[in-house]
């Protein structure tokens, strides 16, 4: 590679982190184009609300801002903001008024499974919308868990890692998601 | 198995993260109980139409100059 085709590389997010953290708004301003689509897509599969998503879209970037001279490379750019979005939309939802459904000890609604009483009618066929609908009415626990794996494709241990959970209260809260799901799917099709 | 125990482990079969003995237990009972093989097969279409929920090309995503606009940035 010749110096002049290094010299007209972009530059990496390593790189205009050090800048941004040296007041350099313009590369503050490339890092939010770069990772700005990316970020509002994870506020909206967690929230299930587009208004909330941008809001907390605008506080992960000045929350960003104000954090990014604790940035070091360490891990890749991209992994370091997925962690502090989701960190945000947990404070997020801990911030938020108290529901008003009960609740289990661990903060879920619980699932009930009736066997024999269940309506006889299986699931409908399900759409996108169908599901969206229904995630967003999953608890904050449950619908983080189940985002996190089955929408963005992590693992049960990334998730404990990144929620600061154990690996086997990931499979749990994932299973009882998707079982939830399953019953207000049921319950969306039975009020149409 | 019964269906209480079978339920418990339908996201680990579905995940293929039973050991053997448990797999085949519950896949046996599967094969006998509709209510059970139901709950799996809902479960597996939910899974998969989560796949493409919220795919990027499906997101309206806002105004991103605009949302800059917006920022107030100062440092801590």
């Amino acid at each position: 590679m010749s110096v002049a085709e290094i010299e007209n590389m972009p530059p990496t997010d390593f790189e205009l982190a050090q800048k941004s953290a040296a007041g350099d708004m313009d590369a503050f301003e490339e890092l939010y184009r770069r990772h700005f689509r990316r970020v509002y897509a994870l506020c909206l599969r967690m929230m299930g609300n587009p208004t909330e998503a941008e809001d907390l879209t605008q506080e992960v970037f000045t929350n960003l801002y104000k954090k990014i001279g604790s940035f070091r490379g360490d891990s890749a750019f991209t992994t370091w903001l997925h962690r502090m979005t989701v960190n945000q939309v947990l404070m997020h939802f801990r911030k938020r008024s108290t529901r008003s459904e009960r609740t289990t000890e661990e903060g879920e609604t619980p699932v009930q499974i009736v066997l024999g009483t269940e309506n006889p009618n299986r699931m409908p066929i399900i759409d996108r919308i169908a599901l969206e609908k229904a995630i967003a009415e999953l608890p904050p626990g449950y619908r983080t868990v189940f985002v996190l794996h089955d929408v963005e494709g992590h693992e049960h241990e990334e998730i404990a890692s990144i929620l600061g959970i154990a690996a086997g209260t990931s499979k749990s809260q994932l299973h009882k998601a998707r079982l939830k799901l399953r019953n207000l799917l049921k319950e969306q099709a039975a009020l149409n | 198995m019964n269906c209480v125990k079978t339920l418990e482990l339908i996201s680990e079969f579905h995940a293929g993260a039973l050991d053997e003995t448990d797999r085949v237990v519950v896949h046996t009972h599967l094969l006998e109980c509709v209510t059970c093989a139901e709950v799996f097969n809902d479960v597996e279409v939910i899974v998969r139409v989560a796949k493409v929920t919220y795919l990027e090309t499906s997101i309206h995503f806002p105004d991103e100059h605009e949302l800059w606009r917006r920022m107030n940035l100062t440092k801590a």
